[in-house]
């Protein structure tokens, strides 16, 4: 049983960070997935569909892409944002689950060391088309 | 007089020991027979041994509570009726989720009353106020504890709640609806406080606004509203404390 | 007629009319997390796809372009569904966070996944030539 109220001065706001960046990246998120997948997949349909593009998605045309830097910064952004929102996530569901939750410490550090790794990784695929 | 079959989930008191399902041919001997009539007519007339727990029989006190055909509710407010239309039919009876099962449908509520100790449930009257303190029935702050107020520690919600399935550690719908009764009374003394108690990932944090605890509340509390508030309140005390415009 | 108390307003019954809904609620949380999880697992495959460029734009060419066969653009779709589920789910979500909407969390649930289904629909009618170009 926990001490009594009047004793916890010390007491302090735990959890409240992940789960309002959790919220902020999630509102982020809706606009840039909605220009990646817009700009990836439907922007260039009808040329693909008139048989003008071969194909949506090719080296050249996120080459092109990439050469503005609105589309490098959406990109970049889009890969920390959406791995911090998904690993975030998946640490709520870990966390109600015992066997993790009682090395959340570690779990945590685990996942931000994936997080981080990921990130590097996708950014050394992206700058094939960048450099 | 027609017949509901009441299948009711016994548990024998030994430890480890299985549960099963035993059915019971019950007359409907009223239109306004409640499931806790039912289970009382089981334990006068088929069989003795039926543990459950009842005490005022018209959902005053909370100590009835039970899942009926996978949907929590008190026993004494559920009609048969209302579950089995003119027909007869089948009545699922067993006891709350969550909550270890002594014998039958008697469940310990120890772990739900803990998680409520553990929010420090009563009132901390502020320091320095001498005499009684006005609180209109119609001002806004009166309108809005008034319904999280009426809470009778049933444990419905407790039962309910998904996430107490998944993690035994959360604190459950009860204890964070009456945080919110407090820490919205300007009479209680101890609000920036209880709302550092409830506000931990075990607590507020842990709630994802799955609505079953309002859906299954014999008072009709808007539960989830309750959450969603205390939430709000964090927001701002943490918001007021980064720009320093707080106490 | 005789007597009955199921005529008569129980205590609270009204507020209890206006919470209680369906269990519309738990199926939101649920799909909320099922597709969460999915899109996690997907954001690897995506990386790892991309990746491919690293080894020359002759092998991201060629992965490219087998992944969209008619196949992966069903496929597509239901990743666009879910997608577009998770997001519109979210704004529910914060929605409740900013305390609107709470008393019709079931009807905004409907909503979500009529504009999930509505949208993907649109999607997959546009998609329609790259499905059967084959």
């Amino acid at each position: 049983m926990a001490a009594p109220l009047t004793n916890n001065e010390e007491r302090v706001v735990i959890g409240f960070w992940p789960w309002f960046y959790q919220r902020v990246s999630g509102v982020l998120l809706i606009f840039l997935v909605g220009v990646h997948i817009w700009m990836t997949h439907f922007s260039g349909l009808g040329d693909v569909i008139k048989g003008e593009q071969e194909e949506l998605v090719l080296f050249e045309i996120v080459k092109q892409r990439l050469t503005q830097g609105l589309f490098i910064f959406v990109d970049f952004s889009l890969l920390a944002l959406v791995l911090y929102h998904g690993l975030n996530g998946m640490r709520n569901i870990l966390l109600e689950w015992g066997p993790a939750a009682r090395r959340a410490k570690g779990m945590t550090i685990g996942l931000w060391v994936l997080g981080v790794a990921t990130f590097a990784y996708g950014s050394w695929a992206l700058l094939a088309f960048i450099l | 007089m027609e017949n509901v079959t009441l299948s009711i989930r016994r548990k024998p008191p030994e430890e480890g020991s299985e549960g099963y399902w035993q059915e019971f041919e019950v007359p409907i001997f009223a239109d306004t027979m409640s499931v806790l009539d039912a289970l009382v007519w089981v334990q006068r007339n088929a069989d003795p041994s039926l543990a459950f727990r009842r005490a005022c029989r018209v959902q005053m006190c909370g100590t009835c509570g039970v899942v009926i055909n996978g949907r929590e509710g008190l026993a004494c407010g559920t009609l048969v009726r209302s579950l089995v239309g003119d027909d007869g039919g089948v009545v699922r009876v067993q006891p709350l989720r969550h909550l270890p099962v002594v014998r039958d449908l008697v469940i310990d509520p120890g772990m739900f009353f803990d998680q409520l100790r553990s929010i420090d449930p009563n009132f901390i009257p502020e320091e320095g106020v001498e005499g009684p303190v006005v609180l209109s029935p119609d001002s806004k702050e009166r309108r809005t504890i008034s319904p999280h107020r009426e809470c009778i520690y049933c444990g419905l919600c407790y039962s309910a709640c998904s996430v107490v399935g998944l993690d035994s550690g959360f604190l459950g719908p009860a204890a964070l609806n009456r945080a919110f009764a407090l820490v919205s009374d300007s009479r209680d003394g101890s609000g920036k406080q209880r709302l550092q108690a409830v506000a931990s990932e075990e607590g507020l944090w842990r709630c994802h606004t799955i609505f079953e605890c309002t859906a299954v509340c014999p008072k009709g509390i808007p539960i989830t509203r309750a959450i969603q508030g205390l939430k709000r309140n964090v927001i701002v005390d943490k918001f007021k404390g980064l720009f320093r415009l707080g106490r | 007629m005789a007597f009955s108390f199921r005529n008569l307003p129980l205590h609270g019954s009204s507020l209890q009319d206006r919470y209680s809904g369906t269990r519309s609620g738990w199926w939101a949380w649920f799909l909320q997390r099922l597709t969460g999880v999915a899109l996690v697992g997907y954001l690897f495959l995506h990386i790892a796809v991309i990746s491919t460029a690293r080894a020359g734009s002759e092998v991201f060419d060629a992965v490219l372009i087998f992944l969209q066969k008619p196949f992966f653009v069903v496929l597509d779709l239901f990743l666009i569904a879910a997608v577009l589920y998770h997001g519109l789910n979210g704004v529910r979500v914060l929605l409740f966070d900013a305390g609107i909407g709470i008393k019709h969390q079931a009807l905004m649930f409907w909503i979500c996944m009529f504009l999930t289904a509505a949208i993907t629909c649109t999607a997959g009618y546009f998609s329609l030539p790259l499905i059967l170009r084959g």
